[in-house]
């Protein structure tokens, strides 16, 4: 039976705890938050858009243009207002970075709209590196792409060296509930439970390897990447993103 | 105990949740994810400036002048499927009407825009009200609360069957007719002649 307490804090921490970094954005309202996420592009910015969802659980939803192939639009704490993503290019240091790469912890909801059988690189979770390829530095997400079956669990070191776990859960176009749990310390080995990738509450895969530095911070990432495959946009929802340092 | 997550106090992970937005309306200035629309400008918006004061819609002083905050549109809440929990004060009881909840529009005067279900003091009735709509008629059901100027706790549920309303933890009425069926926003807002109203919590999900 729930516990009513005083606040929010208490339902989370004792107070004899202090607590960490720990945000919740339901992605609800007229316009997308630029004052806590920054937008960035990879190829091409025209036609990207980021944009509120104006359907029942819409939430935020990032749209690539069709200009080019490979195109991709990402949403970060990134600087600028630009809701194409021109205020950020790819393969760029991501300037605002609260999260442990060992400690972060992440829940979020998402949906990619492409069709599996043309969907390009889909992330969502943790990065050092603001790009829109699912590619860069100490990185531990929910990732998905076309050539592969599975939803995946995609981590890479310090160095951009990346491990993928397949989950069971064969790419779709439904909603998701994902959660990230980093839990390690020491570098460069690391020790502890690594990372791991539950699927709609259940644990679908863990990397030991390849998993970022803990000394290194990193911040959440979502980013969605047409294919050169598909003549159509790809897009991403995103209706919960809550992230914390254990 | 503790929760692991927000998220969990609310959710299993085993459970894709659906829209969920809370504001406390606290800070310098309103959340810019609101818009502020004014009928018959201008209304004006503003943090109060006072312990537990929340945020302050005033209708100008003309007649039927209003003011409103919005999601300018961006409609991800359900007819049948959804809560809103408002904490609202009127500034005064007489010659306004004082509403919150939510609405798939945003243009109109007196909250007689389609497709709502909003708490619906109206300084013609006795008590707090329960107004829906549906795209052609609106109506009214009094609660058993009086107007008055205190803070109340108000919350409106929507099923496929009806439309519930909530005052200070009592259920006052259960609602069948002229249910919304468009996709619906959160909404508070002011009618009357320079009249106020306060707000200070909101919290809209789809369940």
């Amino acid at each position: 039976m729930p516990q009513i307490k005083d606040s929010l804090y208490e339902q989370l921490n004792p107070l004899t705890t202090v607590a960490g970094q720990h945000f919740v954005d339901g992605f609800s309202g007229d316009t997308p938050d630029v004052m806590r996420w920054g937008f960035g592009y990879q190829d091409s910015t025209t036609g990207n858009v980021a944009s509120m969802g104006d359907s029942v659980n819409g939430g935020l939803l990032l749209t690539t243009g069709t200009a080019v192939d490979n195109q991709a639009i990402y949403m970060s704490f990134m600087t600028g207002t630009s809701l194409d993503g021109s205020d950020n290019g790819t393969a760029t240091t991501i300037p605002i970075r609260p999260f442990s790469s060992g400690l972060c912890n992440m829940i979020a909801t998402v949906r990619s709209n492409e069709a599996h059988a043309t969907r390009g690189n889909q992330f969502a979770g943790f990065s050092e590196t603001g790009r829109g390829d699912a590619a860069g530095d100490n990185m531990a997400g929910f990732y998905d792409h076309k050539s592969f079956t599975y939803f995946r669990l995609r981590t890479s070191n310090s160095g951009g060296s990346q491990n993928d776990t397949d989950s069971d859960i064969a790419g779709d176009t439904n909603w998701h509930t994902i959660k990230i749990l980093s839990n390690f310390t020491a570098d460069p080995t690391p020790a502890g439970t690594g990372v791991s990738l539950i699927i709609d509450g259940v644990l679908k895969a863990t990397n030991t390897s390849a998993i970022g530095y803990f000394s290194e911070n990193v911040a959440p990432i979502f980013s969605t990447m047409k294919s050169n495959t598909s003549s159509g946009a790809s897009s991403m929802n995103i209706a919960y993103c809550e992230a914390w340092n254990l | 105990m503790t929760f692991n997550s927000v998220y969990e106090i609310t959710n299993n992970l085993s459970t894709v949740a659906g829209q969920h937005m809370i504001e406390h309306f606290t800070g310098s200035s309103l959340d810019d994810r609101w818009t502020e629309t004014e009928v018959n400008p201008a209304a004006t918006f503003a943090m109060n400036d006072s312990v537990d004061g929340g945020f302050r819609i005033t209708a100008d002083g003309g007649a039927n002048n209003e003011g409103m905050i919005n999601f300018n549109n961006k409609r991800q809440y359900s007819p049948t499927d959804c809560a809103v929990i408002w904490v609202e004060k009127d500034v005064q009881n007489t010659s306004y009407t004082g509403y919150c909840g939510l609405a798939n529009g945003i243009t109109g005067v007196d909250s007689d825009f389609p497709e709502i279900a909003l708490l619906y003091n109206w300084s013609a009735n006795t008590n707090m009200g329960l107004r829906t709509g549906d795209a052609s008629t609106k109506s009214t059901t009094e609660s058993s609360v009086a107007l008055d100027t205190d803070w109340h706790c108000h919350k409106i549920v929507l099923t496929s069957t009806d439309v519930q309303q909530t005052i200070d933890g009592v259920l006052q009425t259960v609602k069948t007719s002229n249910r919304p069926t468009a996709i619906l926003q959160p909404v508070a807002g002011v009618f009357g002649n320079g009249k106020s109203i306060d707000v200070r919590y909101c919290e809209a999900y789809n369940t």
